[in-house]
């Protein structure tokens, strides 16, 4: 300290060797002046001593008269009053000696200032925190969601701490027996203060709760960019797909919005038809493994609990190895890791009742578990406004149900995650008809139907540096069954399903990765149906089945489909961010017992990144996909056994641009080419010595070719939003030498916007607006009466000549978000088609079809919603 | 699901208001076709069978209406919507008085289509196989009436004694109406029918009219599932008098149909 002081001093005189300026301007000398020479310290200055009970720097400025003899005399302070300093200064001014100043050889006495800067002692020194016990710890959790916060410092007097990743912290040695202000100040929260007082000798144990400045009811996940092995690949996390507009905070519906995909519903979601492949070419999966039902009654809500899910993956084409027998696109559906506090909500709409409950199992590290179930109440509305005496009863009310069962376990440490999960999902629908269909004379009495699926999941995870194992298997029952009038269809299905895939990173360049795929449907089928009620790609725009036509009579009979698949595929980096992906699957279908085929297809795959910068990505594919038959087509009564999987051959060029941080741009173009397509012939063959249709054959053909462009603005704080726009040409040659017609759902214009905000007043705003090509439409040209049926023929012109009006819709989403301490609850109304514009839909006509309409599509419906989660 | 999916769509935007009901009889329209006998059953020693076919072939306008008719060449059953027949895909059935024809298995032209087809049938069982159980004859027909026509088809079974004799036509008595007909009023109309001669037979009805509002197109005394239906339907006169003409029709599904007509006033 001492030497400290004395360096200053020393600095100051050596600062005097020039004096200060005095305000006073000297007068000029008479005559030439003789050198000047000014005074000089002639020994170390004397330290100035702090005066005690002062904590701050200081600096007193003296003014000296410096005599002939070098001694100061009569000094005076000339800076502001400080009088412990000034006293100090002036003490230690007194035992300054100096060289006298010269004029010439003569010493003379001369005024001059200096100055003592006082430096601020150093705090006494305190025991060293750790050694302090700690007397104030507690935890920071988000108000509402009471979601633990990690990484926020908590500040009290002059201590402060960073919470864990449990929330939790702790303060030492505070203050005891007085008030302490706790402050925690943290981005995206509001100011937080407390004042506790921490019992002598005691520790306070303390749960701050933060509000935050906008509400989101979301468990915010950071996860590195999943590894890509898809050229197109779009994400969009549970927190933009819950408050889009339309969807009814249904996630899977979103898809509908991304470029690539049709509209197939008026109310969203419905078959997913994506890039313009017909439905069944394209599939969701959920964690590795397909969902038979994606949504409830087609397209009400999905069948899975939206609260469980991570995140959407939808991949349009060019899609990797791992994923074989389809020819279309894909969704990959991921859940997200259960939490391990406890969590739940409750919701309520106008159709339907949702809740779930999660949090880890106590007393068991890693153990933690979900329960979620949902049902709809549509049964007991229609039971109440449905009149009991008109010509349509209902016999089962529709409604529906799903559940799901969760259980994760990892053991603190282990590179092991073991996960099981249950699935269950009903439909159910009665009506009785009391009077015979005016369209279809034969359809009156019950129309029963009824889907639903269960599945078991258990997924096993294995991880280790550069290389994992990841296994699911799955085990599925499926029903299908309906009744109409004199129709009937019944489908009990027990799948097995496995997957298993192997990664290695040898290194940051190169990556391998393999596994299998197999799948075993075992069904027992019944069915009295006519057989143009078994509608192919090309039927839909058609005005149903004829009534007139031959019914199909199958026993319940056992048919199984195997198809086993196995892939591979490298990740190679030739240059510096130029990343290729070769990649091949072999896959086999497998038909029986009844007339048993097996057929197989080896697909070669390719696909390549470039990473030019951190802003822009060129990419490439080109691949083959196959897809076996389904849905009855190589099944005897329904199809043909010999029937070959249809093939795709698929290519996509584009790139991707983030020009700012959380903007994302991307164009691709693709072209698909379609061959082996199944389609309806009117052949007959001899099999055994019997000639029997052969009603299908491979002869169709196709192309899809078309232009996808995305602006994003993925998820900040406030604001996410797209724009996608698809352009997009589908068509079909049914058989060698016909004409080429357009697919059944080919739209060539679909432009989406979705912009949604939140406000810091908890409101949050969701607009989405659609403008799409209608549909193509099958004109008719006039129709033969049935005399047996008292009905109409239609008779067609070309299929899929016409087109439909342009589609555009406008929803609205608006949320308010009230936070209490434990739990949050949200209100919501979604509107859809706001602007109340009667879509067209398709085209009806007068029984005869001498008259045409539109059948107009829904009104302005809103919905309303209240959802509390803890 | 897409079925379900329409329907409710349908359900929630309801159908487009504006276009002709079939049960409104405003042109001219075929209602329905009787053949008698209604099935042509195969008699060992007894000939080949024949039947009659007669058209409820009916015009609000009065115009005179000319029936044609025709065996299809064709033996599906199920014809394509564009099947020329009557024309270069039929064989012209006789005459057999005012808007019927007479359909004789043994007229040779008959007999010589029926050689060729089984000569290439290609299971090589031939037409015979499937005649116990019945195989279907297809007929079309063209309604005229001044400028406007109306084709269609009709379907004959042709089958062995196997299963029983030739069933016989459903036979209509009555179409009783609840109350007086004055306009605007709601009256309900329920056909009455002569016992019937199996009763597994499913009987349809349907019902027509020149004016006022029909509840429903058609009505059952079973639906297809096997409940028990209603056979009435309301009518509701139209505002103004004057007369109008009821059609009813009933078909029992296996091939036998008759039909019944009323005119009443409406005051």
């Amino acid at each position: 300290m001492r030497r400290a002081l004395a360096l200053l001093a020393v600095l100051s005189s050596a600062a005097l060797a020039q004096p200060v300026p005095d305000p006073v301007r000297e007068k000029p000398p008479e005559q030439a002046p003789e050198p000047l020479t000014p005074p000089r310290l002639l020994e170390p200055a004397p330290t100035a001593a702090y005066p005690p009970g002062e904590t701050g720097a200081a600096r007193v400025v003296l003014q000296l008269d410096i005599d002939a003899q070098g001694v100061p005399q009569d000094p005076k302070v000339l800076s502001a009053p400080q009088p412990a300093f000034d006293k100090a200064a002036l003490a230690a001014a007194r035992l300054l000696r100096f060289e006298p100043a010269r004029r010439g050889a003569m010493a003379i006495a001369v005024r001059i200032q200096y100055a003592f800067n006082f430096a601020a002692p150093p705090p006494p020194p305190k025991r060293a925190a750790r050694d302090l016990p700690v007397n104030l710890g507690g935890q920071v959790r988000e108000r509402g969601t009471r979601r633990r916060l990690e990484g926020i410092e908590v500040t009290a007097g002059d201590q402060s701490a960073l919470t864990g990743k449990d929330g939790r912290f702790q303060l030492r040695g505070l203050p005891e027996d007085e008030p302490v202000e706790v402050v925690i100040a943290a981005p995206g929260y509001e100011r937080f203060t407390a004042r506790e007082t921490i019992p002598r000798g005691q520790s306070l144990d303390v749960e701050y709760r933060l509000q935050p400045e906008y509400s989101n009811p979301y468990e915010a996940t950071v996860e590195g960019e999943r590894q890509r092995r898809e050229i197109s690949r779009t994400t969009l996390s549970r927190e933009e797909t819950d408050r889009v507009p339309g969807a009814q905070g249904d996630a899977v519906k979103i898809i509908e919005d991304l470029p690539g995909v049709a509209r197939t519903s008026p109310i969203g979601g419905g078959a997913l038809v994506i890039r313009g492949s017909k439905p069944g070419d394209s599939l969701v999966y959920l964690d590795g493994e397909p969902i038979p039902l994606l949504f409830h009654f087609g397209a009400l809500s999905s069948t899975f609990n939206p609260d469980l899910l991570e995140a959407i993956d939808y991949i349009p084409g060019n899609f990797s190895a791992s994923y074989g027998d389809l020819t279309g696109g894909l969704v990959e559906v991921r859940t997200r890791k259960l939490r391990d506090d406890p969590h739940g909500y409750a919701n309520l709409n106008l159709l339907e009742a949702s809740a779930l409950v999660e949090g880890a199992v106590p007393e068991v590290p890693g153990l933690s578990l979900a329960l979620a179930g949902r049902r709809s109440y549509i049964d007991y509305i229609l039971k109440a406004v449905i009149p009991k005496d008109g010509d349509v009863g209902l016999t089962v009310a529709p409604r529906y149900y799903d559940g799901q069962f969760r259980l994760d376990y990892q053991p603190p440490g282990s590179a092991h995650q073991l996960s099981f999960l249950a699935l269950t999902s009903d439909d159910a629908l009665g009506l009785l008809l009391s009077r015979p269909s005016a369209q279809d004379p034969n359809l009156s009495g019950s129309i029963d139907a009824e889907t639903g699926f269960q599945q078991l999941r258990l997924k096993h995870e294995w991880r280790r540096e550069g290389a994992s194992v990841t296994t699911v298997a799955m085990f599925e029952k499926l029903l299908l069954s309906f009744v109409v009038g004199p129709s009937s269809f019944s489908l009990n299905a027990h799948d097995l399903f496995l997957r298993s895939t192997a990664a290695w990173e040898v290194s940051d360049r190169l990556g391998f990765s393999a596994g299998i795929d197999v799948a075993n449907r075992r069904l027992q089928v019944g069915a009295v149906v006519r057989q143009s009620f078994l509608f192919r790609e090309g039927d839909f725009n058609r005005q149903g089945p004829r009534p007139d036509d031959a019914v199909l009579r199958l026993r319940p009979a056992l048919f199984n489909r195997l198809s086993p698949g196995a892939w591979m595929e490298a990740r190679i980096q030739l240059l510096p961010g130029l990343l290729i992906t070769p990649g091949l699957r072999a896959d086999l279908y497998r038909y029986s017992p009844r007339e048993s085929n097996t057929t197989g297809t080896v697909t070669p795959r390719l696909s390549a990144r470039w990473d030019l910068s951190p802003q822009l990505a060129l990419k490439a594919g080109l691949g083959m996909y196959s897809e076996g038959a389904r849905n009855g087509d190589a099944a005897q009564p329904f199809g043909n056994p010999g029937i070959q999987p249809e093939r795709a051959w698929q290519a996509t060029l584009g790139s991707e641009v983030r020009p700012l941080p959380g903007v994302f741009f991307s164009v691709e173009t693709f072209y698909k080419r379609l061959s082996d397509l199944i389609v309806r012939t009117s052949a007959l063959e001899t099999v055994n010595g019997v000639t029997r249709p052969q009603i299908l054959d491979n002869a169709g053909s196709g192309r899809v070719f078309g232009l996808e462009v995305l602006l994003r603005k993925e998820l900040t704080e406030r604001f996410f939003g797209w724009i996608a726009y698809t352009f997009s040409r589908s068509d079909r040659i049914d058989r060698p030498g016909e004409p080429r017609r357009l697919f059944d759902f080919d739209q060539t214009h679909n432009l989406t916007a979705i912009a949604s905000y939140r406000f810091a007043s908890h409101w949050q705003l969701g607009i989405r607006e659609r403008i799409i090509s209608g549909n193509p439409d099958t004109p008719v040209i006039g129709s033969r009466y049935l005399a047996n049926f008292d009905a109409y023929l239609p008779v067609y012109g070309p299929t899929n000549s016409l087109r439909l009006p342009v589609f555009h819709q406008l929803d609205v989403r608006i949320d308010r978000t009230w936070t209490f301490d434990s739990w949050l609850l949200d209100a919501y109304l979604d509107v859809l088609n706001t602007y109340n514009h009667r879509s067209i839909e398709g085209s009806v006509f007068s029984y005869d079809f001498s008259q045409h309409a539109y059948f107009q599509g829904l009104p302005v419906i809103p919905t309303l919603g209240v959802k509390g989660s803890f | 699901m897409r079925l379900l999916l329409l329907a409710l769509a349908f359900v929630l935007a309801g159908c487009p208001s504006g276009l002709e009901e079939q049960q409104h009889i405003s042109k001219l329209r075929v209602l329905g076709v009787r053949a008698d006998p209604p099935e042509l059953v195969l008699v060992p020693d007894a000939g080949l069978p024949a039947t009659t076919l007669t058209a409820l072939a009916v015009d609000p306008s009065g115009a005179a209406i000319s029936m044609r008719y025709a065996l299809c060449l064709d033996l599906s059953g199920v014809p394509s919507a564009t099947l020329p027949c009557p024309g270069t895909a039929g064989l012209d059935l006789p005459d057999a008085g005012p808007l019927a024809a007479r359909l004789d298995l043994s007229d040779p032209r008959i007999l010589a289509f029926a050689a060729t087809a089984d000569a290439g049938s290609a299971d090589g069982g031939g037409i015979a196989a499937a005649l116990d159980d019945g195989v279907p004859l297809l007929y079309g027909f063209q309604a005229a009436a001044g400028d406007a026509r109306l084709d269609g088809f009709g379907t004959l079974t042709l089958r062995t004694g196997k299963r029983g004799p030739a069933g016989v036509n459903p036979e209509l008595l009555a179409l009783d109406i609840d109350g007086g007909v004055s306009a605007g009023a709601t009256v309900r109309l329920t056909p009455v029918t002569a016992p019937k001669d199996d009763n597994s037979k499913r009987y349809g009805f349907t019902f027509f009219a020149t004016g006022g509002e029909l509840s429903s197109l058609r009505s059952t005394d079973t639906t297809a599932t096997g409940e028990s239906a209603p056979t009435w339907v309301d009518w509701t006169a139209p505002d103004a008098g004057g007369p109008i003409t009821l059609w009813l029709v009933v078909r029992d599904g296996r091939g036998g149909t008759a039909f019944l007509e009323r005119k009443v006033t409406v005051k």
